[in-house]
């Protein structure tokens, strides 16, 4: 059911995954941005505090918008300048149209304005015979040829130096050589003239200061300062959420933009205007603040969406993407590209335009690497819910979010199981009736599940000693794929004097984030909370072996509860096993023995990226003898849970499509192995680069001793 | 006085890494004649001179005419040609921004903000004493500048123009200048 409406996404996907060297050129947009501002961050005392502040300002920002937008309207008009609140798209274009026709202009020039691509502002100019011209680089080429832009930073970053000489010499005809120097020569010279002699300037703002009517204009070209400065009408097309109270609230986001975007320090220029200048003595100019709505007012009132207005468009969010590192921003975007573009497309374009939600793959990178601190996955799995509520859902996506229910029926018939799961022929049925791919080894079930090894043992593990507590949460992996790596565990908690209970829960449901069924997920989480809390509030620490269970109980169930009391107090106890260990190790309850030797690469899992970075578990692994290192794109391996088990484009093609980067990292003959925490990343990876998995726990079974 | 040396080379590292040049001298002439002599370097013939504190200015005029330069002082409706047709504008900053690594020009009328803006080379005299170590500590900086008038714009650089949107290769110098020198004296 709803099948048809995935259609046209998964056309543009397979034709996308065909180009390779528009991914290539992609890959080093995002590589570039991800670097620089990894080198800046450096820079700062404590870059996540700083983030905190922004985040800070932006909840104060969008709190107060009522009373700051009636400040900014006032003190702009007190400077003379003429401020209108525009409902919408039309509204904004025929207010602005109507300034035109009076002063009879006839020539725009544009700086860059995200604004102005959200209403589509050049073809409704353009067809009534004005002259537009956009004067960024990027935006220029991707106006001269008519394209959505690929990247928020970058727009035309995957056209080569040919393409885009020859895009200009077709458009002006003239004969422009396939180098940069050419082209830009070209460029410089083109536009000079229509600075010169452009009537109106459009810029859009960065960001609104209410305490004195200014706008802040960030650029690193120099045209938004020639826009802004020579036609007699300046006209600023700009969000409402951009509005802060005070110069202190605009720093840290004008530094947050540019660090995030680029590394920038800030932007090459920052122009902070306040009212029209004169011009050589002129003072017949003008100022025209026109400040967009469209949808804002809206998503200020949805608890699920109200977060998108913290954006401040940096675009660090699409570089750490891994789907959209493949698919682009004309296929994971519709003018808006990227994570963000996703509950700003379906806010102000519409649910029909975001679609493209179902690539996002729920790694929850961007959440971790945006200057706002922005619940971005969250807000997208809020999208594919209500596409799903509107267009039905995938039968494969309905099997794969519930998967975890079967496990009990799977695990008590699993020599059976397991058997069928080896035939080719099984495989072929299953995948035809459920939609998982044939070609991905599932794992095998364990029919002595680790809930069958704790309730024999149960007492035993209570006996404690050290005065330490810890209620384990299983997980599904552990619990009947896996189960030596719990025992191993508790064993190891339990060696130390450390009581170990495991309270009744179920699996974490973070499945049901992915697929879009929030609902569902909710009712998980208000279960598992329940279920756990009472331990929590008894002196237990919780301790989870999976990542993404891990995040769930640490970042999920908070958002998904309305930060209920119980669900921040598990968070705030919810450790990860290696961590746990690592701590018992730094307090000499716990001793690592040499027993390891090897050179090993380890995977990063994403989940764990917003808790340790595998901090502890490298940690353990050196002391026990491994020689052991990080080998990362920075972005998802590609695996996404269960989205790489299904069949097809929107499964395993682009699932493998993510992974190649990420593979040819550990390839490289120097590896005896791959460590990772996850579950399914140890699927991908084995897949993908022919080496052995494994999980830390079971490296250091043997050489976790009693101090 | 040392912390001062340090917000100074501080802002000296960031500029330069930005692709801005920096230089210091002593005094106002000294720093004046540092202009020229980078001027004359590139060859400058036609040298357009922003609105600023008058004995400052009389000395840049004087020094840059004396070597032969033509100084362009646009006070005029057709200022934006009149600036174009110059190669270099020169300017004396406000403050400057240690951490970020950026000047800070206030301005009052566009064809100031045009002087730093249109032609090739920027050249800028910015006193010692007047270098802020970190951005925040600029904001009261800020306010009182824009509450100080009805119109006015604060316009921070942070060295030559750049793109990288074609390939990702960094281009200097785009719609704005090139080359940006900042001459730090008093
Ligand atoms: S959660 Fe991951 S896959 Fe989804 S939009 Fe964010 S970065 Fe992309
Ligand atoms: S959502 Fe965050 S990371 Fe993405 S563009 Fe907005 S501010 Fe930047």
């Amino acid at each position: 059911m709803g099948l048809e409406t995935y259609e046209p996404l998964i056309k543009q996907l397979k034709n996308m995954l065909g180009q390779k060297e528009r991914a290539a050129a992609l890959y080093a947009a995002m590589k570039r941005g991800r670097d620089g501002r990894a080198r800046t961050m450096q820079e700062f005392a404590d870059f996540n505090e700083y983030r905190h502040g922004i985040r800070k300002i932006k909840e104060r920002s969008i709190d107060n918008l009522d009373k700051l937008l009636e400040r900014f309207m006032e003190e702009a008009q007190k400077r003379g300048a003429h401020v209108y609140v525009a409902r919408d798209g039309p509204d904004a274009i025929s207010y602005i149209m109507n300034i035109l026709k009076q002063k009879q202009a006839r020539l725009i020039i544009k700086s860059k304005s995200l604004t102005s691509e959200e209403i589509e502002f050049n073809e409704p100019f353009e067809k009534a015979g004005y002259e537009v011209y956009e004067t960024d680089l990027g935006e220029w080429i991707m106006q001269v040829a008519r394209e959505k832009p690929f990247h928020l930073v970058f727009p035309a970053v995957h056209k080569t130096t040919p393409e885009v000489a020859e895009l200009f010499s077709r458009a002006y005809q003239k004969a422009i050589e396939g180098d940069i120097s050419a082209i830009m020569k070209f460029v410089r010279e083109t536009l000079r003239r229509i600075f010169l002699s452009a009537d109106v300037g459009v810029s859009g703002a960065n960001v609104a200061i209410a305490e004195n009517g200014a706008i802040v204009l960030e650029t690193n070209e120099g045209n938004g300062r020639l826009v802004t400065s020579i036609p007699k009408i300046h006209i600023v097309l700009m969000g409402m959420e951009k509005i802060v109270e005070r110069v202190e609230d605009a720093i840290p986001l004008i530094r947050g933009h540019a660090v995030s975007a680029t590394g920038q320090r800030t932007t090459t220029y920052v122009s902070i205007i306040a009212g029209r200048s004169p011009l050589a003595g002129d003072d017949g100019r003008e100022m025209h603040i026109v400040i967009l709505d469209n949808g804002r007012s809206r998503m200020r009132e949805d608890s699920w969406f109200r977060e998108a207005l913290y954006c401040i468009r940096c675009g660090a969010c699409m570089n750490i993407c891994a789907p959209y590192s493949v698919s682009g921003g004309h296929v994971f975007g519709y003018i808006y590209p990227g994570p963000i573009g996703i509950p700003w497309t379906a806010n102000v374009h519409g649910l029909d335009k975001a679609k493209f939600a179902h690539l996002c793959i729920s790694c929850g990178l961007c959440k971790e690497i945006c200057p706002a601190e922005i619940d971005i996955p969250m807000m997208i799995a809020r999208v594919k819910e209500l596409d799903v509520e509107k267009h039905g859902q995938l039968k494969v996506n309905r099997i794969l979010e519930s998967y975890e229910s079967y496990a009990p029926i799977l695990s008590s018939i699993a020599p059976l199981w397991n058997w069928l799961m080896r035939r080719g022929l099984v495989r072929a049925l299953m995948e035809k009736l459920t939609g998982i791919d044939r070609n991905r080894p599932l794992p095998e079930f364990k029919r002595n599940t680790f809930m069958k090894w704790y309730r024999r043992n149960a007492d035993r593990l209570r006996a404690g000693g050290s005065g330490k507590k810890v209620a384990l949460f299983v997980d599904f992996f552990a619990n009947y794929i896996e189960p030596q790596l719990a025992i191993t565990l508790v064993e190891a908690l339990a060696r130390a004097g450390v009581e170990v209970v495991v309270p009744e829960q179920k699996t974490s449901g973070y499945p049901y984030i992915l697929y879009g069924d929030l609902k569902e997920a909710e009712k998980v989480a208000r279960y598992n909370v329940e279920k756990l809390y009472p331990y929590v509030k008894d002196g237990y620490d919780i301790i989870s072996i999976e990542p993404t269970a891990t995040y769930s109980l640490r970042e999920s169930y908070p958002k998904l509860l309305n930060n209920s009391e119980e669900s921040l107090a598990i968070a705030s106890k919810t450790y990860e096993a290696l961590e746990y260990l690592w701590m018992l190790v730094q307090q000499g309850k716990i001793a690592v023995e040499k027993t390891l030797s090897g050179r090993a690469g380890f995977h990063i899992p994403c989940h764990e990226r917003g808790l340790s970075y595998g901090k502890y578990a490298i940690a353990l692994l050196r002391e026990a003898g491994l020689d052991v290192e990080i080998r990362e794109t920075g972005m998802c391996c590609g695996m996404a849970g269960t989205f790489g088990l299904k069949k097809g484009t929107l499964g395993i093609e682009l699932s493998l499509a993510i992974g190649e980067q990420l593979f040819k990292q550990f390839k490289d003959n120097n590896l005896d192995f791959i460590v990772t925490e996850s579950s399914v990343c140890k699927i991908q990876l084995e897949q993908g680069t022919g080496l052995q998995v494994f999980h830390p726990l079971k490296l250091l079974g043997d050489a976790l001793r009693v101090a | 006085m040392k912390e001062l040396e340090s917000i100074i080379q501080l802002f000296k590292d960031r500029f330069e890494q930005q692709a801005g040049r920096v230089y210091e001298a002593e005094t106002l002439d000294e720093a004046v004649s540092k202009l020229s002599s980078i001027l004359l370097e590139q060859n400058v013939k036609r040298v357009a001179v922003a609105g600023m504190n008058e004995q400052v200015r009389e000395r840049i005029k004087e020094s840059l005419a004396s070597v032969g330069m033509k100084v362009i002082e646009p006070r005029d409706g057709n200022a934006h040609e009149i600036i174009n047709s110059a190669e270099a504008g020169v300017t004396l900053a406000s403050f400057a921004v240690a951490d970020i690594g950026a000047i800070a020009e206030i301005t009052n009328d566009d064809a100031d903000r045009l002087v730093s803006s249109l032609p090739g080379i920027h050249a800028c005299l910015l006193q010692r004493q007047n270098i802020i170590d970190t951005f925040e500590n600029s904001a009261q900086l800020i306010r009182n500048a824009l509450s100080s008038s009805q119109s006015c714009v604060v316009s921070l650089i942070g060295g030559p123009s750049r793109t990288g949107d074609i390939e990702l290769k960094l281009v200097l110098g785009v719609h704005g200048p090139h080359q940006v020198h900042v001459i730090i004296f008093g």
